[in-house]
């Protein structure tokens, strides 16, 4: 009787009652503050990416004019006008009909339509052969290792 | 814990505990609020920004692939009103630089920044060497970097943003402008392909919400781009056409002139030029060039008497119906009277005893009406409805008009009318419906619709346009006759229209002008239209050249230009000369008559 109220007495001494009470607000502090730390953390870099990806948004846009522009420089730099003026610097003069020679080639036809794209319906069906090393597993490579050295323990993949 | 200090305790958490519970409540009050929705839609206002997404237009190539109408990045000019340092720098360095006038600039950045006055523009469609100019319009400092829409690195400058945006761009300039059309800065298509083809082109702008916080960047939807178009006609020819086109105006000091080049089994334009032409990055000069209502293009959008040409629709509407074979004879006194008036020739002369062929090769008024009436009115203007005139003929271009047929029951229809019809007077025409009625002579008798689109290109997919054919006005048997005659005929008047080493087919026009009053003295229309090589046609060619002065005939103004498309026509398409007939005489000194 008298050991169990000294336990008891113990057990209510009032600094351990305050030590317990602080140790639980303390880990609920600690545990609030990791969990801020984390989501500010987590947060942070999402809006880092965020920015990244509105920034490589913009650079998309922005890389899509300049080879829009580019293309149509491009086409002004060989515009029948500009062509001509250089094929007349470079000393060419316009071909006389009667200094051609014809030579018929049976079964050409001639150029034809350009192609830019794929033409409708025959179009290219996507099948694409990925390489091994981004479809084969761990044991698919240990199995060809052993086939590979003659042991066929585990087979083909 | 000292018991005094209990109460104080309690009170503090008993005041904190209701304030916080004041909070909720007023949380719960606002959120439950008949403007809890005005709060909601405010907060997600202020959270986005309102995007439109442009799709960049689509390409316009010709049939080997060069760019006729691309795109380029130009900029807008305009300031953030609350960053504004220096609207007297921002207004002398745009006036300078852009050719901005510097009032107007610098009453627009001296507007005080407010809800309502955020941002304005003040220049647009600047082009990029500009901008770079502005961007380093410091010297002492670097320059600002060309991604950023900032837009100078001059302090001073502050607030000036430069956003880059697409505007169309036509490399090569004049070239084919009749055909093209233009595009304005709202994006909207004039004339031409541009304005036909307009729904393909722009594709579908698209406008979406973009998230400023990049917490909730979303990836933005894409939009296919507008649809390219690859046309049918040929950059080569079409230089080649447009400038003996032009050469040939200057010669014969005509008013203007139009051409067209088609592949006759296919309906393919292989170039098509009329006069005016403008430089189309310049589209703004519009109404400079095309004064008192000139047509844009007036192979499609101007109509006129024909004249000599639309005998070859007479003849072959009577030996189709069996009526005259290119042997019958007859006897061609110089006069000819129908529904009350007289009809002459050319030259006013009688030309005695001729096969309808040689009606055809000295073109004789008197004997193409006779033919007509011997046709009868019916069948004469079932055969024009035949082969499409006084319709549009269908042709992927914008502003194609009907042209004009008077036909029998109408209020101003006369008897005289069909004289006058059966040589191509008092009845209006355009020169593409000219080329369409020809073709069937070509075809074994069947018309093909000329067409500008040779495929589009949509989805990464190359959409080929077959050709599409309007009927067939005459047989097979007769659409040889006619070629086989107009061709002995160009031969026999050793006509300045034949090409050295090729067997041509053709026929001239020459037409008098109409006025309110009757005609025209001493100005005329002067065309030709022909095809070849015979044996194998790949080409019909029209030439018109409207009141030339130093000749009313087209046998000695459109002819030559006729032979000299054709002679260089035939280089470029490398077709090998075969013929070795009468046709191998040379085109120029040659006397040719009407």
């Amino acid at each position: 009787m008298r050991n169990k109220s000294f336990v008891q007495a113990h057990n209510q001494t009032p600094w351990r009652r305050q030590m317990q009470t602080i140790g639980v607000v303390v880990v609920a502090i600690v545990s609030l503050g990791l969990l801020a730390i984390l989501y500010l953390n987590v947060t942070a870099r999402t809006a880092t990416m965020g920015r990244s990806v509105q920034s490589l948004q913009n650079e998309r846009i922005r890389l899509q004019q300049q080879i829009e522009s580019l293309e149509s420089q491009l086409a002004s730099l060989t515009s029948n006008e500009s062509m001509q003026a250089r094929a007349t610097a470079s000393g060419f003069v316009p071909m006389q009909p009667s200094a051609i020679t014809y030579l018929t080639v049976e079964g050409y036809r001639g150029r034809t339509v350009v192609e830019l794209a794929p033409r409708a319906g025959l179009q290219f069906t996507g099948v694409v052969r990925l390489p091994d090393a981004y479809t084969k597993s761990l044991f698919d490579w240990v199995g060809e290792l052993f086939d590979q050295y003659g042991f066929g323990l585990l087979g083909g993949y | 814990m000292p018991r005094e200090h209990f109460w104080r305790y309690l009170a503090m958490a008993g005041f904190f505990a209701i304030f916080g519970i004041m909070i909720l409540i007023k949380t719960y009050g606002i959120q439950s609020s008949p403007q809890a929705e005005v709060f909601i839609r405010q907060s997600e206002y202020y959270s986005r920004e309102q995007t439109t997404i442009q799709p960049p237009r689509g390409i316009i190539y010709d049939r080997n692939g060069n760019i006729l109408a691309g795109n380029r990045t130009v900029y807008e000019i305009g300031v953030d009103l609350a960053s504004v340092r220096d609207p007297q720098a921002i207004a002398l360095a745009l006036s300078a630089l852009v050719g901005a006038d510097y009032n107007t600039v610098l009453e627009r950045a001296s507007i005080p920044a407010s809800a309502s006055s955020v941002y304005v523009v003040l220049a647009n469609y600047v082009l990029p060497e500009k901008v770079a100019l502005l961007k380093s319009y410091d010297v002492t400092r670097d320059a600002e970097d060309m991604d950023s829409t900032a837009c100078s690195n001059d302090p001073a400058l502050y607030g000036l943003r430069c956003e880059p945006l697409l505007a169309r761009s036509y490399p090569e300039r004049d070239l084919a402008s009749n055909i093209l059309g233009f595009v304005n800065r709202e994006s909207l298509g004039y004339f031409g392909v541009e304005q036909q083809y307009q729904g393909l082109l722009a594709g579908e702008p698209q406008n979406i919400w973009v998230p400023i916080s990049p917490v909730r960047v979303q990836e933005r939807p894409e939009v296919p781009a507008g649809a390219s178009i690859v046309l049918t006609i040929d950059r080569e020819i079409q230089a080649m056409v447009e400038d003996t086109l032009d050469a040939h105006i200057e010669r014969t000091a005509s008013e203007s002139g139009t051409a067209i080049v088609m592949d006759p089994q296919t309906g393919e334009i292989l170039a098509m030029a009329s006069t005016p032409r403008m430089d189309l990055n310049e589209f703004q000069n519009y109404s400079d060039i095309y004064t008192n209502e000139v047509p844009y293009n007036r192979a499609v959008g101007e109509i006129y008497e024909p004249g000599s040409i639309f005998k070859v629709i007479t003849a072959a509407a009577a030996i189709d119906q069996g009526v005259v074979t290119p042997e019958t004879e007859y006897d061609d006194r110089g006069v000819y009277t129908i529904g009350g008036i007289t009809i002459r020739n050319w030259n006013n002369r009688a030309w005695g005893l001729q096969t309808v062929q040689g009606c055809m090769q000295h073109s004789l008024n008197v004997c193409l009406a006779w033919m007509g009436e011997k046709l009868g009115q019916e069948k004469f203007y079932e055969y024009v409805d035949r082969f499409g005139f006084g319709r549009q003929t269908g042709v992927d271009l914008a502003g194609e008009q009907l042209g004009t047929v008077k036909r029998p029951g109408d209020p101003n229809w006369y008897l005289a009318d069909l004289g006058a019809n059966t040589f191509g007077q008092g009845i209006a025409v355009t020169p593409i419906q000219m080329v369409m009625a020809v073709s069937a002579f070509v075809n074994d008798g069947q018309m093909v619709i000329p067409h500008i689109v040779k495929s589009v290109i949509q989805d990464g997919s190359q959409y080929n346009v077959s050709p599409q054919f309007a009927g067939q006005p005459i047989s097979a048997e007769t659409a040889r006759t006619m070629t086989e005659m107009l061709a002995a005929s160009l031969e026999g008047e050793s006509s300045l229209a034949m090409v050295a080493g090729y067997r041509l087919a053709g026929k001239t026009g020459t037409a008098q002008i109409p006025v309110p009053t009757g005609y025209e003295e001493n100005q005329t229309n002067t065309s030709f239209i022909g095809w070849g090589p015979v044996e194998n046609p790949r080409f019909i060619v029209f030439v018109w050249l409207e009141r030339p002065e130093t000749s009313t005939w087209a046998s000695e103004v459109a002819s030559p230009l006729f032979a000299d498309i054709v002679e260089r026509l035939v280089v470029l398409q490398a077709i090998p000369p075969n013929y070795t007939g009468v046709g191998t005489v040379s085109n120029s000194g040659q006397g040719g008559q009407q």
